[in-house]
């Protein structure tokens, strides 16, 4: 006969259901809020938008393909897409090259390591829109570093260092920084500090060390960390749009022009499919390469 | 020659002395034990021959050269780690070859050395075990690992912090009896940390028993057994019965030793009168029903309290006035086993010099 109550959750436990049960409240939430307005909107974007005679907005409910070539044929779309990627990879970059020596102190720490981890999350507890608008203050024509730089002779005229290029990579790169120490001094921390002894004892100098130990373990935090900051900056929209001042395009902001500046919902619903397609594509690949690196526990 | 001395060598941890002005020679060849409870400060011996830690005070020499301000990685040592510390990320073979990497040997020699160490520590048969990475790998194939990677650089001293921890009684065993083979086959200086006497007195050349960062007693094996010289070092190794009272010369030859409990034994002439304690081992009391074994001159009478069976011998508690004895009688083949029982009479018999006098 049936058990107690416990046996039977225990039961429960142990089956695959228990599985499902355990993912299915934050599933229904993703299928709710993502899966199916992602799917709407893939639908939206075989529709399209006509302007009526008087200036009002007509969706003309035709499956086609009209807006995905229209992507295809137009160099300026190309160029965004480009421009978009290339700034997520500079970002994931910057964000290895300065996050690895924090992720390292910060995993090496003891005493300070509760105070530096807060520092590190620090950016996180003030608004994205006032930490852009910090920027602006520092960078801007008569900004700090422009101050700087011409009060110290190395400049003769101030330098252009937001709504542009330049400007978005720095506000974006600060805003991801912390995902990448985080995600990195997860995985550093748990790097067993005898063998760092094992490699010195057996003749590796502290750079052979880290080179040959420390790095390659660290590696699958570097790949974790680089695919988040990735994923995140190529979406990214409140950055660009305010350090770019309007003037540079990337994906988040052309998508946005599209649906509510423009009203044209079939258009920018494609812009978000060629973005999303273009994303995984990007992470599927670098998963691949990322295999190589693998090793079993 | 000496290959790894230590002068007056000193390491505080704030204000705790873990060694404590400790002064050791290891000669060439030599297996040497660092033995003693948790804490005695034999691992941070071990870390500072490694050169892992700095000494506060003294200095250490290997080979006669001056270890002060040569980093780990300038030292010529072999160390295993009592988690073994295997490289995760690399298969056996590269986890072998590491050092020899560092040191930019030539491919050839570097296959060569990598395939006599792996044979070495008897690896060579396992199938393809080169590829295998360390989690593939059981607690002792990876204590031979560790022991390969450590030995094909040829140091000059191997160090090994408490090795056989982690492994089974019977894997321990045989790991215990590989490493002295292969210790006395290649004749390396080696420095060995344990807390388990056994393991230091079947493997050592000479044991050093430490005590709160200094070594109460170095010797080989069956002196620290047989005279330990401290207290400590008698209680620490095996197990002892301890009498405690005041030496009294009486008229008579010999001097007695008037226990707290109101017994009076026989002790060595040399102890002087006054105060003092002697140690006696459980194995070197006879227990019989009636008759003393010849050859003892102290003999007393008493109560089995306590009966174990231990499979290689039987431990009896004998309770003799107020004090409670151990004795261990040898399970040799033949008679009937545990032939007392709780609250037979038996005989105690033993010879005085049998006892241990350590000075402190």
């Amino acid at each position: 006969m049936a058990g107690s109550i416990a046996e039977r959750v225990y039961h429960l436990k142990r089956s695959r259901w228990s599985v499902l049960a355990g993912v299915l409240p934050i599933l229904s939430v993703y299928v709710a809020l993502l899966v199916i307005p992602m799917l709407l909107l893939g639908q939206f974007s075989l529709y399209r938008k006509l302007t009526g005679e008087m200036g009002q907005v007509v969706l003309i409910r035709e499956v086609s393909l009209a807006n995905y070539a229209k992507f295809l044929a137009s160099p300026f779309y190309f160029r965004i897409l480009k421009d978009t990627l290339v700034m997520a990879l500079t970002v994931t970059g910057l964000c290895v090259l300065l996050g690895y020596p924090v992720a390292f102190s910060l995993s090496r720490a003891r005493r300070w390591k509760g105070i530096l981890y807060l520092l590190v999350l620090a950016p996180f507890f003030v608004s994205v829109v006032i930490r852009t608008y910090g920027w602006m203050v520092i960078l801007g024509h008569n900004g700090l570093v422009n101050w700087l730089l011409l009060a110290s002779g190395l400049v003769t005229a101030p330098v252009p260092l937001i709504y542009n290029y330049t400007g978005i990579l720095i506000g974006v790169t600060h805003i991801m920084l912390p995902y990448m120490v985080i995600t990195l001094e997860a995985v550093l921390r748990k790097i067993d500090r005898s063998l760092i002894e094992a490699a010195q004892g057996l003749g590796a100098n502290p750079w052979q060390a880290f080179s040959r130990v420390i790095f390659p373990l660290s590696l699958p935090g570097l790949v974790a960390g680089s695919l988040l900051v990735f994923a995140l900056s190529v979406s990214i929209f409140t950055t660009p749009s305010l350090m770019g001042g309007g003037r540079i395009h990337l994906m988040s902001t052309i998508i946005y022009e599209e649906t509510m500046g423009q009203v044209n919902w079939p258009s920018g619903a494609m812009l978000a499919w060629v973005l999303l397609v273009t994303t995984l594509a990007v992470l599927g690949l670098s998963q691949l390469a990322a295999r190589r690196f693998e090793w079993r526990r | 020659m000496a290959d790894v001395r230590l002068a007056e060598v000193s390491k505080w941890f704030g204000g705790v002395r873990a060694v404590d002005a400790l002064s050791l020679e290891v000669a060439q060849g030599e297996f040497l034990s660092l033995l003693g409870p948790s804490g005695c400060g034999k691992t941070t011996v071990l870390r500072l021959i490694a050169g892992f830690l700095d000494p506060t005070a003294g200095e250490i020499f290997i080979r006669g050269r001056s270890m002060a301000r040569v980093p780990p990685f300038r030292r010529s040592i072999g160390m295993v780690f009592q988690n073994y510390s295997l490289f995760p990320h690399l298969n056996v073979y590269d986890n072998v070859a590491f050092g020899l990497r560092i040191r930019k040997i030539g491919h050839r020699t570097l296959h060569e050395a990598v395939t006599e160490a792996l044979k070495l520590v008897r690896l060579e048969g396992i199938e393809a075990v080169e590829r295998r990475f360390p989690h593939e790998l059981s607690g002792g194939q990876q204590q031979r690992v560790a022991l390969a990677r450590a030995l094909v650089i040829r140091p000059e001293v191997l160090l090994l912090d408490e090795p056989f921890g982690a492994l089974d009684k019977k894997l321990r065993e045989q790991m215990q009896l590989e490493l002295k083979g292969l210790q006395r086959e290649i004749g390396i200086t080696t420095i060995f940390v344990t807390h388990d006497q056994e393991e230091a007195l079947i493997l050592s050349d000479r044991v050093a028993v430490m005590r709160a960062g200094r070594i109460e007693h170095l010797g080989p094996p069956a002196e620290i057994y047989e005279r330990p010289r401290t207290r400590f070092a008698a209680d620490f190794i095996g197990r002892s019965n301890s009498f405690q009272g005041r030496v009294v010369r009486d008229a008579g030859p010999g001097a007695l030793l008037h226990t707290d409990e109101g017994l009076a034994i026989k002790v060595p002439e040399e102890l002087p009168e006054g105060p003092a304690e002697v140690l006696l081992r459980p194995e070197q009391i006879a227990i019989s029903a009636t008759a003393p074994t010849s050859g003892a001159d102290t003999v007393v009478a008493g109560t089995v309290a306590d009966v174990m069976y231990l499979g290689t011998h039987v431990k009896y508690d004998v309770r003799i006035g107020t004090k409670l004895v151990e004795v261990f009688e040898q399970n040799v083949g033949g008679g009937p086993k545990g032939r007392y029982a709780p609250g037979d009479r038996v005989v105690l018999s033993w010879r005085s010099a049998d006892l241990l006098c350590p000075r402190e």
